[in-house]
This record gives C-alpha cells, sequence and structure tokens, in this order.
C-alpha cells in the first residue's frame, strides 16, 4: 500500500511535521457533439501530496520551512525517499517565521450536511439519468444543443498530519458543460453554459437547459448595444458571485499582512446610501461543489462572518498568517453566503437599466477590483419595453461603486455561492457598439 | 536526454504488453504515458514558499477503438493487477458503456490509420528545474524581490514566481513507439502599491524553453516594472469608442491566439461552435496578415515533438496573406472532416482527453518600424500588457482585458495611461483593419490557456507591432 510506504518512509526520515493528503478518484465523462455521443472515458486515479516541514535557524534567527511534494501513485521505496529528501533540502531554504500546524479537534457535523447523492449507485448511472434530462430538453425549433459534456467525479480525500490529525471523507462533482446555437433574423449565436454540482433536483438540469434556449434566441434577435447608455447597471448572481472574489481576497490574512488589503478588523468598507455587506464563509452549501469538512492542511472548518453589514469582522486564514496576525484559525472555506439586499427583484427593475444576463468572461481583479467583460447578452429597459442587446462591454472598480450598490431580498445558489438574485449598480462603464 | 524518464523506461515493456493484450480483444488500441515534474517558486514580501507544479503528473491513458467509437481509461498505476487487469478493468468499461450508450446516438469513425514511426527525441537539457540547487534559485529570487520593495514608498508587497517543469511522454500504438521529453520555464514579477485606498498591481512575465537560467536577466526588468506600477496610480478613465490602436508584440499574439487561433481548432468546427468552417480559402483579413501555429513552427513552451495522440509537432500556416488556409487538428475531429491531423491534440494530462489545442501561435512580421507606425496615429492607444482574453469562435467575436492603454497624439505617447482597459471586436473588422505590421516577432508563454473554463494548456504566442482599430472601454 502507498500510504503504508510514504508513512514508514516520512518516519524514517523524522521530520518537524508533515501534512500527507491521499486523494483517490474515480469518474464517468460523456462528451456529446450535437445530440450524439463523441467520446465516452473513465479515469481511476491516486495522488499523494505531502507538505514536509524542517525547522531550522539561519544567521541566529528561527524559521519553520515547507515544501509541498506531489508523490505518483506506484512510487518505489527509493523514489519516495529521494522525493522526500529532496523536499526536506528545499524546506531548509523556506525562511518562514515560525508557526503552530494546525492541530485535532472533533468534527461535529451541521445536521443540514447531506452527503452527495453521487457517492450512492455506480457513475455510469447517474452520467445517464443527467444525459437523459439533457437529450429530453424541449429545445424550441430555432434553437439547438451544439456540444454537452457530463464529467462526473467521485472519490475520497484522507489528510494524516504530525499533530495526529487522521480524517478521511468523500468527495463528488459533476461538471456540466452546454451549448446551444439558434438562428434569428442574423447568423446563428451560441450561448455556453458550465456548472459545477454535487447534487440536483429531477428535472433542474432539463429546465436550465431550456431556459439557456430562451436566452440564446434572444441573443440571435438582440440589437447592438447602444453607445449612449449612461444608466444604471443589473447583475445577476452568477457574475455577483465573481464580484465577491474581491472581498474574498481582501479577507485573507495574508493579504492583510501584507498590506495588499485595505481591510483592518472591525473597519467599515462602505458609506452612502447603498445596501450594506454581509459575507459570510461556510463548510456547506446545498448542492456546492467545494463542500468539505476540513481544509487541505486539516483545519477543521466552521463558518466565519468575514463582513457584516459593511463591517470587517473578521479574516480567514492558514496556521502560517492566522499565526502571524494574531487571529484564530479558520482554514481555508470555499462557500460565501451573501446576505439579502433591501429591495425586491421587482422593485431593482423598476427604473430604466440594463441588465447583463451573459459575458464572454466576467472578471475581476481580486487584488484592485476592476472588473468588466463582454456583453453577449444583455436587456435594456427604457420607456420602449425590455430589448435584448448584444456586443460592447461593460466595466468599472468595486471599490469605487461599492458604496451605492442595491441587492436584492431574492437569494438564489450558483455552486459555491448563495446571495442576492440581482444587484443595481451606479457609475459603470457601458461601451456600446451603434 | 533521450528518454530521460526513468519510471517511463521501466514501463516500456508493460505499455507494449498492454497494446498487445487490448488488440487482440479491440480492432485498435494507444497508449499514451506521461511523467511531468515541476517546481513552483514563490518569494513574497513575507514569506518563501516551494510547491509541486501544477504541471506535474504521472500516468497512462489508453484510448480504444471499437465498434467505429472511440473509448478512454486513464490510470495512475498497474498496481493491484498489473497489465492484465488494466486490461480487464478497460474491457469492463467498455463493455459497460457501450451497451448504455446503445439507447442513444453515437457518432462513428473510421478505422484510425496511422504510419509506422519509431522515434525517441528530446531537446538539449542543459539545466533541469529539478536538479537545480534550490538555494541559489531563492537567493536569486529574493534580490529581485528586495529590489522591487526598494523602489518606492508606495510600494507595499512584491513577488516573484518562478515555475520550471521537466515534461517526459510516450506514445505507443501498433504503428507507434515515441518518446520524447523537454524543460520549459517561467517566471512573473509582482509589485503592489497602495495610495490611499487603492490597491493598484503592475506585473512582467518571462518565459522559455529553458531552465532556472531564465532568472539570470531579470534585474533589469526591475526598473521598468516600477515605473509601470506607479504610473497605475495615476490613470485615467478610456471614453469609450472605436480608436486607432498599435498593439503590442504580446497583445498581437493575444488577438492571434483569441480572435483565430481557437476559431481554427477544428473540435470547434465539427461542433458548429466556429465561423471558420465556412471561410476555409476566404480572405478573412488585411493582405498585410499571416500567422502561423506549431510545436514545430519555433521553439517555445509548447514546442515538442508528437502530440499527446502520436502525431508528429507541425508548423502549420493558418493566414496567409489575409486567407484562411488551415485549421489546428486533433486526431477526432480531424478525422471528421477527413483531414490529416496537424499535430495539435493536447491534453491538460493524462486524466483528460485531447482536444484541438494551440500550441506557438503568431502573427508573421510585417516590413514597417514602431516608430513608422507610431507617426500614423493622431489620437489612438498603444496597447499593451495582457490580463486576459476570451474567445467567441461562433460569431467572430472577441474580449480581451489589457492593463495599459498609453495615449497617442499626433505621432506621439503623450504618457498619459488608462488602465485596465477592456477591447472588444469583431474578428473579420479586427484583422481587415490592420494597416502596418512591424519587422519584429516576440513569443510569450506565460500562464495557460483554457477550453472554456477548464482543460488548461501551456501555449506561446506572439507577433510584432500590428496598426488597426479596435473598440475600448
Amino acid at each position: 500500500m502507498m500510504l503504508e510506504k510514504i508513512l514508514a518512509c516520512i518516519k524514517e526520515l523524522n521530520p518537524f511535521g508533515y501534512v500527507l493528503l491521499e486523494e483517490e478518484e474515480a469518474s464517468e465523462e460523456l462528451f456529446f457533439l450535437g445530440n450524439k455521443i463523441e467520446l465516452q472515458r473513465a479515469k481511476q486515479v491516486k495522488r499523494h501530496t505531502l507538505t514536509l516541514y524542517k525547522d531550522f535557524k539561519y544567521n541566529g534567527e528561527s524559521f519553520l520551512g515547507d515544501a509541498k511534494v506531489s508523490i505518483p501513485d506506484n512510487s518505489s521505496t527509493s523514489e519516495i525517499r529521494s522525493i522526500l529528501s529532496r523536499a526536506e533540502v528545499m524546506a531548509s531554504y523556506v525562511q518562514n517565521k515560525p508557526y503552530p500546524l494546525a492541530k485535532p479537534e472533533n468534527l461535529v457535523l451541521e445536521t443540514s450536511f447531506e452527503p452527495s447523492p453521487f457517492l450512492e449507485q455506480d457513475l455510469a448511472f447517474w452520467v445517464n439519468q443527467i444525459a437523459e434530462e439533457l437529450l429530453s430538453a424541449d429545445l424550441t425549433q430555432r434553437v439547438s444543443l451544439s456540444a454537452a459534456e457530463i464529467i462526473l467525479s467521485r472519490g475520497s480525500r484522507r489528510i494524516i498530519t504530525s499533530e495526529g490529525i487522521d480524517c478521511r471523507f468523500p468527495r463528488a462533482n459533476c461538471y456540466l458543460e452546454t451549448i446551444t446555437s439558434a438562428k434569428g433574423t442574423g447568423e446563428e449565436v451560441e450561448l455556453f453554459k458550465k456548472r459545477d454540482f454535487s447534487s440536483y433536483k429531477s428535472g433542474e438540469l432539463k429546465e436550465a437547459l431550456e431556459n439557456q434556449g430562451v436566452l440564446t434566441l434572444h441573443r440571435a434577435e438582440a440589437l447592438k448595444t447602444p453607445r449612449n447608455f449612461t444608466g444604471d447597471v443589473l447583475i445577476p448572481s452568477e457574475h455577483l458571485k465573481t464580484l465577491f472574489q474581491y472581498y474574498y481576497s481582501q479577507g485573507a490574512a495574508q493579504s492583510v499582512y501584507e498590506g495588499i488589503s485595505g481591510f483592518s478588523m472591525g473597519g467599515a468598507f462602505q458609506e452612502g446610501d447603498g445596501d450594506k455587506i454581509t459575507l459570510n464563509l461556510l463548510p456547506y452549501l446545498p448542492a456546492s461543489p467545494c463542500n468539505q469538512p476540513y481544509d487541505p492542511q486539516g483545519v477543521l472548518l466552521k463558518p466565519v462572518t468575514l463582513l457584516e453589514r459593511g463591517i470587517v469582522k473578521s479574516f480567514w486564514g492558514d496556521p502560517q498568517y492566522s499565526h502571524y496576525l494574531g487571529i484564530p484559525v479558520t482554514g481555508a472555506l470555499e462557500n460565501l453566503e451573501v446576505g439579502e439586499g433591501s429591495s425586491t427583484q421587482e422593485e431593482l427593475r423598476g427604473e430604466p437599466y440594463l441588465e447583463a444576463v451573459v459575458f464572454s468572461d466576467f472578471i475581476i481583479s481580486p487584488q484592485t477590483g476592476d472588473f468588466g467583460g463582454e456583453i453577449r447578452l444583455a436587456y435594456i429597459k427604457d420607456g420602449n419595453g425590455r430589448i435584448p442587446v448584444t456586443g460592447g462591454s461593460i466595466s468599472g472598480n468595486l471599490v469605487d461603486c461599492q458604496n451605492s450598490i442595491l441587492f436584492s431580498k431574492e437569494r438564489v445558489r450558483e455552486e459555491n455561492f448563495y446571495g442576492p438574485a440581482l444587484s443595481r449598480f451606479k457609475g459603470l462603464t457601458v461601451a456600446g457598439v451603434s | 536526454m533521450k528518454g530521460n524518464s526513468t519510471f517511463l523506461r521501466e514501463n516500456h515493456k508493460a505499455l507494449k504488453e498492454l497494446i498487445g493484450l487490448l488488440t487482440e480483444r479491440y480492432p485498435w488500441a494507444s497508449v499514451l504515458g506521461t511523467d511531468c515534474s515541476g517546481l513552483n517558486y514563490e518569494v513574497t514580501g513575507s514569506s518563501f514558499k516551494v510547491s509541486e507544479s501544477m504541471w506535474s503528473e504521472r500516468g497512462f491513458v489508453a484510448r480504444i477503438y471499437y465498434r467505429n467509437s472511440y473509448f478512454e481509461y486513464s490510470f495512475s498505476s498497474f498496481k493491484p493487477g498489473g497489465v492484465r487487469g488494466i486490461v480487464e478493468k478497460i474491457a469492463h468499461f467498455v463493455d459497460s458503456v457501450s451497451s448504455v450508450s446503445l439507447a442513444k446516438e453515437v457518432l462513428t469513425f473510421d478505422p484510425p490509420a496511422e504510419e509506422k514511426i519509431f522515434l525517441q527525441e528530446g531537446f538539449p537539457l542543459e539545466e533541469d528545474p529539478l536538479e537545480t540547487d534550490p538555494g541559489k534559485i531563492f537567493t536569486i529570487m529574493k534580490e529581485l524581490k528586495d529590489k522591487i520593495l526598494a523602489g518606492s514608498k508606495l510600494i507595499v508587497s512584491a513577488k516573484v514566481r518562478y515555475e520550471g517543469v521537466r515534461i517526459a511522454k510516450v506514445y505507443i500504438s501498433p504503428e507507434k513507439d515515441l518518446s520524447q521529453a523537454y524543460v520549459w520555464s517561467q517566471c512573473y514579477l509582482f509589485v503592489y502599491l497602495r495610495d490611499g485606498q487603492r490597491t493598484r498591481r503592475a506585473f512582467r512575465g518571462y518565459s522559455g524553453a529553458r531552465g532556472p537560467s531564465l532568472l539570470m536577466d531579470l534585474e533589469s526588468k526591475i526598473e521598468p516594472l516600477i515605473q509601470e506600477g506607479l504610473s497605475l496610480l495615476e490613470t485615467e478613465k478610456i471614453r469609450p469608442g472605436e480608436y486607432e490602436v498599435i498593439l503590442s508584440p504580446e497583445i498581437s499574439g493575444l488577438i492571434a491566439h483569441e480572435a483565430f487561433g481557437h476559431g481554427v481548432e477544428t473540435d470547434m468546427i465539427v461542433r458548429g461552435r466556429s465561423k471558420a468552417g465556412e471561410y476555409m480559402g476566404k480572405r478573412v483579413g488585411s493582405p498585410l496578415v499571416s500567422m502561423r501555429d506549431g510545436a514545430a513552427s519555433c521553439r517555445d513552451v509548447s514546442s515538442y515533438f508528437f502530440d499527446d495522440e502520436g502525431t508528429l509537432a507541425g508548423d502549420t500556416l493558418v493566414l496567409d496573406k489575409g486567407i484562411l488556409v488551415s485549421g489546428l487538428s486533433d486526431k477526432l475531429s480531424a478525422s471528421l472532416l477527413g483531414i490529416k491531423p496537424t499535430g495539435n491534440g493536447k491534453r491538460e494530462s493524462f486524466e483528460r482527453r485531447a482536444y484541438a489545442r494551440m500550441t506557438n501561435t503568431f502573427f508573421c512580421p510585417g516590413e514597417s518600424t514602431f516608430q513608422e507606425m507610431l507617426k500614423t496615429v493622431s489620437h489612438g492607444y498603444l496597447i499593451d500588457k495582457m490580463i486576459s482574453g476570451m474567445e467567441d469562435p461562433k460569431n467572430w467575436g472577441i474580449q480581451c482585458e489589457t492593463l495599459f492603454a498609453w495615449e497617442i497624439r499626433d505621432g506621439r505617447l503623450t504618457g498619459k495611461l488608462a488602465s485596465p482597459v477592456m477591447l472588444t471586436g469583431y474578428i473579420p473588422e479586427v484583422l481587415g483593419n490592420i494597416t502596418m505590421v512591424s519587422r519584429d516577432l516576440e513569443l510569450s508563454g506565460c500562464g495557460s490557456c483554457g477550453k472554456g473554463y477548464k482543460e488548461y494548456v501551456k501555449v506561446s504566442s506572439g507577433g510584432p507591432y500590428i496598426k488597426t482599430k479596435m473598440r475600448l472601454g
């Protein structure tokens, strides 16, 4: 057994500390070209990742170095020894101030924690269920499915550390990619949608694909985004999720310690009349692909309130940077929950707006807050009703506009994000094309 | 450095046996074996880090041709059960899915046809990233980081990142027995500045088909990096609209990659996802524009001897003086289109499927100089430093985000800067509006290229300075 071989080699080396991850993963994958299967794949792999810690002194100063290496499956004992020895040498040059490693804690599973259904039955069963749902979607006459990918994987992660942590938990994820095309009055157009999830409700995927078909048709019939639009911009949850990467990054202990973040504990980061932001980090969100009880360093994950009504309440961090800042270790939580806003979606849509529904790619710089994307489909509402438009781009800076954002009361789930279904932004730049 | 992977050499016999046993059951089979290992070094204002590269992988992927279809099985070990055990697992998978999929429609492929080739190749390995003294690498990186931090009081942090990767692969089928090995490296310099509530970040990236010697030439790059960082504290908003632009070699490479590279990947064409299929042999750009792609078209981070499907490296002329003349193919899409694969079948790792992907993609040099181009611009921008790009090959749209747009007025750079800037456009217009192409040719291979939002592979892209018109926002 690889695990025993690796542990025996670690014992021989007797390092200051270690974190060993063993991951097993199996997948079944279906690739569609139109409605026909193009390729079928399966995977069965095992991975081992070791972080080796070494304490040492240099010029009279104490350091705790570490090196993270992978140990390929089926490595021989001599190969493992060689990899460990190289890791130890590398760690001896990593001059980081000492910090304590994660300690064991008793896991108390949240009562709401529901294991992924993908952990039961054969993978092939679920892949076929998902494929059947996609192929049964009722796309209108002018819309078709160009391509689809279903990659369903499951397995387990075991974490063993020198501090006595030994935990194992299952993991499951489905990656689903659908591309729909539609013919309107002009050229044929397409829309791309990808989603990761660890569970779904029967009929949900079919409905999502049918909705994608409707949006594709709207893109096919869209007018060019006008050059003179200067109103507010509505951004739905799918892209709001991207914008919250900025707050997640600003709240990271490392960003704060290195002075890249402007956040300070207890500090207010919003002024003005907009909705005040609340952001919680959670170990578990229904259907999220990021659910896990422990992070990869063996830190037991518990809910953390990062921001509360525009005030920085805490930071999140690993053992190293949490120790440097003198704050509790939270570990790396990957599920984000954003508090509700003050208006209904209907109220947010009450005034003229441009609602950006699909971008080519919507991106944000987690350090600066600059964000933007090219518009594949948006709707403009003015005195003439709600009209689909396409082309051009939207850009802005979150620091500049965070004081006036309005969020909807209604909240929805998007992969590892649960937050307002809709948000309204002032002062963004819309670069139209006609 | 021929056959430098002991692991792959030791498993060569088992892989031959695997192909022998599989072809007793199925009409055709192949296997790709990978042994790629790399290290990622990072030095910031507060810490040191060394970790395994995201490009490290070791394992196998078998491809089976059966009932006119293809099946694949990825595995990391022959244990337990040895070669026969893997054959049984593959057989179980193929039997189970081929019976289930009978209920669905399946694409059919012609039987694979390969030429008989034996090849053992490797680029000279003067410096192995894994064997280089880590103390030496950290010392150079720390000196670079300290120099950046000392550049201004407004600098709050700095980061230097180096990644070096050693690649070894074998491909075996009834007709082919191929092995190859090579290295590549990349390095980033980052500077973070704060002025009041605002954080700004500037960066420079360097890459090449070489080892840690890449780090040796970077000291002279620090002062320009700091100046760029400081200039980002005083930027102006650009007025959205269409402008005359000069694209730096890095950005012309980004345009080549996003605008045309993705659109001529033939798996996009067979999916009906690219307009390029309708334009083969037709004019799509100015006569000044030619474009190439190929693992054998130059020596950079995506230069190899054979791709992940065992097709030998190509050097493909994609655009010839504005005429679209060729796509970039993997084996499956080439088979469906009835064309020869071009050596562009690449996988993120042995764990993933192969797609048609770019390698080293670039616009070919022209005859102008940068200064000549500058003089012709009355009001426009010099665009430089890629942040990101996204393709839309179906509708020939393009989205690129860049860090710098330096204002040009009356043929001169004014020193005024807009940042960041979103470039959008309709590809035939962008390529058709090209009026000048410089004599330069620079390629850059930092970062990675995805297919949509996944399947990351190493590519390089570049070109000369190009003058055209684009929409900025």
